[in-house]
């Protein structure tokens, strides 16, 4: 466990082949700056992928998503993989809400689902 | 607009009912023949004629208005018809289209203020934002007995294509939603009376108690865990807002009864936008979205800014 202040905190798990943060609390406007510390030091080691779980997230609003799509860019532009654990529950309504599920690579599709 | 939006809003001034579906007639059939969502928010006369020109075919129209319930809100009439024209057209999926033939004189149902020219204004500049993108052709008709010197004006200034005769021409006063809605904007809501809870929140420490005391009020006015869960997140957004963009803090007022619940927003800043909200987010950028989810996730969401400051209600339930 790292990066504890105020509601959020992040979960790390380290493998050759991924880094997965599993994000937990609450995730808005005033804990943001945790969550981008805690994905700006995953960045820093080059993961062929970071995973962003957010099924852990008791709330999370559009600043998830703003973490998401940054992240994103970050490693479009380092050609590596991001991927994301969204759920099946508010959190993932909200991203299909915004027409942007289908633009992220979703580990936890059920089988068949289509984002 | 862009010359790629498939969106195109027109408005066509008529003198006779037979007449206009003449001038229509070429829009209107070939969206029948093609299979578009042809939607006609007509009063009775005007049906009448629709039905007689279309025949059997018009069993493939639906009568009626995409934002009913109407509220005094002109910026959720038109996001209404935004999220309806989605939901039921499955518009920009596939190949799909819609035509929309909107009587001005039905837009916001049957109040006092319902066929002001100011609010059909304020709905006009709103469609202008919340249906740019889609594969929509907006009609707006409107009797010429109904012409006033504001309703001209609003006309000319709303859209950007105006039949002149059987024929649709560029209107060259056409004015962004921007500028029209910052010479007519969004009127206050109506008057509440005293709420039955009010708070003041200040900072991003503040979110967190917001919305535990949210979930409080969604659960007391009986909404479901799926409502609750939407309130909690428009209101969270909304606040946020206020706390990054706008004066710091602000209150938060509830009126709440048993299914329903009304939440408003105050705080002294000022909108830099003129149109909170309403159009679609674009996918790839990094903000801009809490307003328009806010509105997707509630039944009446209504902005407007006084001397006083800028002030958001939220409304949800029956």
């Amino acid at each position: 466990m790292s990066g504890t202040r105020g509601g959020l905190w992040v979960d790390r798990t380290a493998d050759p082949d991924r880094l997965e943060l599993a994000l937990c609390g609450e995730l808005d406007t005033d804990t943001l700056a945790t969550a981008q510390d805690e994905v700006a030091a995953a960045e820093a080691e080059a993961p062929p992928l970071l995973v962003l779980d957010l099924t852990g997230l008791r709330y999370v609003d559009s600043t998830g998503v703003r973490l998401v799509l940054l992240a994103q860019n970050v490693a479009a532009d380092a050609q590596r993989r991001l991927a994301v654990r969204l759920g099946h529950g508010q959190t993932r309504r909200m991203f299909d809400m915004l027409g942007i599920t289908g633009r992220l690579e979703v580990l936890d599709l059920e089988d068949g689902e289509r984002p | 607009m862009t010359t790629s939006d498939p969106f195109r809003h027109l408005a066509v001034v008529y003198h006779d009912a037979d007449d206009l579906v003449a001038t229509l007639a070429p829009l209107l059939d070939a969206a029948v023949t093609r299979g578009d969502l042809v939607w006609a928010a007509v009063d009775h006369p005007l049906r009448e004629v629709v039905e007689r020109h279309l025949g059997d075919r018009a069993r493939d129209v639906v009568f009626g208005e995409p934002a009913r319930p109407y509220s005094y809100s002109g910026q959720t009439t038109a996001a209404r018809r935004a999220e309806r024209l989605r939901e039921l057209g499955e518009l920009g999926d596939g190949d799909r289209a819609a035509l929309i033939l909107s009587d001005s004189t039905t837009v916001g149902g049957s109040g006092p203020r319902s066929s002001a020219p100011d609010y059909w204004s304020v709905v006009d500049a709103s469609c202008n934002l919340a249906l740019t993108g889609l594969p929509v052709t907006l009609i707006c008709l409107c009797a010429a007995a109904d012409v006033s010197d504001d309703t001209d004006r609003y006309l000319h200034w709303n859209h950007p294509e105006l039949f002149v005769g059987r024929d649709a021409s560029p209107n060259p006063r056409y004015r962004s939603p921007d500028q029209v809605l910052a010479s007519v904007p969004a009127p206050p809501a109506p008057p509440l009376g005293p709420p039955s809870e009010q708070a003041t929140f200040t900072g991003a420490t503040a979110l967190r108690g917001v919305r535990v005391a949210t979930r409080r009020h969604g659960e007391g006015a009986g909404l479901s865990d799926e409502q609750v869960d939407g309130l909690v997140l428009a209101i969270g957004e909304l606040v946020s807002n206020s706390v990054e963009h706008g004066a710091g803090h602000g209150t938060l007022s509830w009126w709440t009864r048993p299914g329903r619940i009304v939440a408003q927003i105050h705080d002294v800043g000022h909108m830099t936008s003129t149109t909170p909200g309403l159009r679609r987010p674009d996918v790839r950028s990094a903000r801009g979205r809490g307003v328009w989810l806010a509105r997707q996730l509630s039944d009446v969401l209504h902005i407007w800014s006084g001397a006083d400051g800028t002030h958001v209600r939220l409304e949800l339930g029956a």
